[in-house]
């Protein structure tokens, strides 16, 4: 231990004070005894000082005399010194919404605190989720670490590639800590990875609704996933307005299971299915279903597709309109001359822009990082074939099969378009979750608002104009960023529409992008001076306060 | 104190089967004591050559029948020995944690309890600077319940002072068995009261009821000492040493009472642990 400021001792003067007023005014301690002649002419003691002093120094003077002691030590700013492992040190924390689980934002605050106790710094922190934050830059000082990871507060929002974080601390680190409940698909190199169990018994990973092809009803489209080792009786509640329905669940160890439930109620108050059982992280244990915009005026080319015309009249609210105007084209295992005006959705079907080869066996599925496959399970897919393409430049393949693309995206001069390389016909998709999710993606982006009835937590929103949506902050109107899930009202124009944010699904693809190389820096331990000083403040209060106790006690 | 208190069924239960005994009683009126002299009593003792003037119904015929001599049957003299507990009330009882006094009201109703159960009298004389108001010797279940309610009504005040003892050896009281309970923490006047009761022919015992406080005092540093009963003061800087002079001088105290008591005959026992009652009771019953 060093002082580093020993200037701090000359308070110890204060303990001559201390005796000086101690013998001046010093007052015996009356006791009463029963028989006071036992205790006269008693003969003195050894005649050295000390044992003379001795009996005259009182409990109290010596407690003042260490609290004084302990005021002066600690005055000069004490430090325990000790060689730790230096380099710039980058924590990123991750602050998605599964790091609200209960207890797990504290264990990462407790991992974070043992990095930075462990390490001589300096240290930078990052609060990885939608939107990232710096929450402190790169600073040698322990205690601006700890405010630091003070405020670091988990959220509802998922969190963006790990690229994009780590850019925004460009630096070359000696080591990136990466602490989370999710390993990244990909890591930087030499970069360490703490994970923290997350207490997640079991989730509602998806939830969607579809009218049966004959228009009798609806399909509830539900995924459940057991996280634990043991099974789970789950009771599974779907709630429509007032209307509720039960159904129970029993889930195998570490599985993931689909369910399709037919539904005859009404989907205008939206819906809202839970698992009616808490766990350590309640948030995904609901997830919300508000019904598609009207007024989307679909024109159809091509093969009829029942399967793929209920997801889009479920998700969108589509309409068949055979006059213009049309807000979407959609065009099914045909070839068109022209490209169509306005967005479209071009299922196995060619264009100009991106005309179609002749059909060939399908490779293994590899996904990408695109907004079209989010929630979309696409390892239980199953089709007869794709066609390879030639895509306009600029295009983003979502979907890859083999080597051909399967799922793409691109804007063009006459709108956005969506193109399925594979037939739905023959195909396993109509019986898979994943194809009203895909469906609800595709909308969403063809078609931002019209058919955006779905959102997800920490995902800018752009309302049009003369919109507002009614949150429990206030109405919001422009650009809205939903804090967190429910169903919300949106008032346009007179008229009352829904729409419902979910959680973020947690196996959403997130890389993108080139992750920055942390070219390790071989570096010298650093002699770091932890102070001590609290301690020692701590200790002349605690004195103080015992020799008060003691006063008291002795009146 | 209630009477429950100074008396639980748990030591009342203990002390059922016990009987204070003696084995130099003086003369006295008959009653429940043996003594060595031979005397009127259902207790057959021994035969004796017949001489005139004895008891024609105490002249064993059998006797006579088989070996043609008068021999007379002797019977052993039993006598009655009231117990007297004399008990301090001074303030210096008062002492100590926990205090001496509830141990010594608690010590007397026991022995009350042993000498009533064994068909004794009992009479309580409180003490401290004068002698207070007292009960008469007496007997039976009623008088066990004036005991009691007269121990409970006692509280430690005044000075402590032998001197009153010495008048009440003086009063002219049956001789019997005269229980002295204090901490006879008094610089002068234990040993002329003790000399006074033996004088007046009664069996004496002494019970001294001293506090862990006063042999091993907890205190240190610079002390203003208060008299429980007098009021003055002295201030000390209490020490090592002088706490080892004082300890010494609380021993030689003790030891001289103690010898006194030895040379006069008088059982003394020092209660400084805070104990049972009911355990005293059995051991001094025991030894006698």
């Amino acid at each position: 231990m060093v002082l580093r400021s020993p200037v701090g001792l000359s308070l110890a003067a204060l303990g001559l004070l201390v005796v000086l007023i101690y013998f001046l005014r010093r007052q015996p301690r009356p006791v009463h005894v029963p028989a006071l002649f036992l205790w006269e002419r008693l003969p003195p003691g050894q005649p050295r000082w000390l044992s003379r002093l001795f009996p005259q120094l009182d409990l109290l003077l010596l407690l003042q005399l260490a609290a004084v002691a302990a005021l002066a030590v600690g005055a000069a700013d004490p430090a325990r010194v000790g060689l730790r492992p230096g380099g710039a040190t980058l924590l990123v924390l991750d602050a998605s919404a599964s790091m609200s689980a209960q207890g797990v934002a504290d264990q990462t605050r407790q991992a974070a605190q043992a990095v930075v106790q462990a390490t001589g710094g300096p240290w930078a922190v990052i609060s990885w989720a939608q939107p990232t934050e710096v929450l402190v830059p790169l600073t040698p000082e322990p205690d601006q670490v700890r405010a630091a990871l003070d405020r670091y507060r988990p959220g509802l929002a998922a969190r963006p590639p790990l690229s994009h974080a780590l850019t925004l601390l460009p630096h070359q680190w000696a080591r990136i800590v990466i602490i989370t409940d999710r390993p990244p698909s990909q890591l930087p190199p030499r970069a360490e990875l703490i994970l923290i169990p997350s207490p997640n018994e079991f989730s509602l990973t998806a939830f969607a609704v579809r009218p049966q092809p004959d228009g009798s009803g609806f399909q509830l489209l539900v995924r459940v996933r057991n996280h634990t080792d043991q099974y789970q009786d789950l009771p599974l509640v779907v709630q429509a307005g007032e209307t509720r329905f039960f159904q129970a669940l029993l889930l195998p160890p570490r599985a993931e299971e689909t369910l399709f439930l037919p539904y005859y109620g009404p989907l205008g108050e939206g819906l809202v299915a839970e698992l009616a059982r808490e766990d350590g992280f309640p948030w995904d244990n609901r997830r919300y279903f508000a019904p598609g915009l009207v007024g989307c005026r679909v024109r159809w080319l091509g093969q009829q597709q029942p399967y793929l015309w209920a997801a889009l009249v479920a998700s969108g609210g589509a309409e068949l309109a055979l006059e213009p105007p049309w807000d979407l084209t959609v065009a099914v295992g045909t070839s068109l001359e022209e490209p169509p005006p306005g967005p479209a959705l071009l299922v196995e079907a060619g264009t100009p822009e991106a005309p179609l080869g002749p059909p060939q066996p399908p490779g293994e599925w590899s996904a990408q990082a695109d907004p079209l496959l989010g929630g979309v399970d696409v390892s239980d897919w199953v089709v007869p074939h794709v066609r390879p393409v030639e895509l306009p430049e600029g295009a983003q393949v979502a979907l890859l099969a083999g080597e051909l693309p399967a799922v793409a995206r691109w804007e063009s001069a006459a709108g956005k378009r969506v193109l399925l390389t594979f037939p739905i016909h023959g195909s396993s998709l109509p019986a898979s979750t994943g194809f009203p999710l895909l469906v609800r993606n595709v909308l969403q982006w063809l078609l931002p608002w019209r058919t955006g009835a779905q959102y997800v937590v920490g995902e800018s929103v752009a309302l049009p104009p003369g919109a507002e949506v009614l949150t429990p902050a206030g109405p919001a109107s422009g650009v809205w960023v939903p804090e967190a899930p429910g169903l919300y009202e949106v008032r346009r124009g007179g008229r009352r529409e829904l729409v419902a944010v979910n959680l973020p699904p947690a196996d959403q693809v997130e890389e993108g992008g080139a992750l920055p190389l942390a070219t390790p820096t071989l570096s010298e331990p650093v002699r770091r001076q932890d102070p001590v000083w609290g301690w020692f403040a701590g200790l002349a209060l605690a004195l103080l306060l015992a020799e008060g106790l003691l006063a008291q006690r002795r009146g | 104190m209630r009477p429950e208190e100074l008396l639980p069924p748990a030591t009342m239960a203990a002390l059922a089967k016990r009987r204070l005994t003696f084995r130099q009683l003086p003369a006295g009126q008959p009653g429940g004591h043996p003594s060595p002299r031979a005397g009127l009593s259902l207790e057959f003792s021994d035969h004796r050559p017949y001489q005139p003037g004895d008891d024609f119904r105490q002249i064993d015929w059998a006797v006579y029948a088989r070996q043609r001599r008068l021999v007379t049957k002797v019977y052993t003299q039993e006598l009655e020995a009231p117990l007297y507990l004399l008990l301090d009330t001074s303030a210096s009882m008062g002492y100590g944690q926990p205090a001496k006094f509830p141990l010594a009201l608690r010590l007397a109703a026991a022995l009350a309890f042993v000498a009533l159960r064994g068909l004794d009298r009992v009479g309580l004389q409180p003490f401290a600077e004068r002698l207070g108001e007292g009960l008469p010797p007496g007997r039976g279940r009623g008088h066990l319940g004036r005991v009691l309610s007269l121990l409970g009504e006692l509280s430690p005040r005044g000075e402590t002072s032998f001197a009153p003892v010495s008048d009440w050896a003086a009063g002219g009281h049956q001789p019997g068995l005269a229980v002295v309970i204090s901490d006879f923490l008094a610089p002068t006047g234990v040993e002329e009261a003790l000399t006074a009761l033996r004088r007046a022919r009664h069996r004496v015992w002494a019970l001294q009821v001293l506090s862990p406080q006063e042999l091993s005092p907890p205190w240190r540093g610079l002390l203003r000492l208060v008299d429980l009963e007098t009021g003055r003061s002295r201030v000390v800087p209490l020490g090592r040493q002088a706490l080892l002079a004082y300890r010494a001088r609380l021993a030689e105290h003790n030891r001289r009472l103690a010898e006194f008591c030895s040379s006069q005959g008088i059982p003394h026992r020092l209660l400084a642990s805070p104990r049972r009652p009911a355990e005293i009771v059995l051991e001094l019953v025991a030894r006698r």
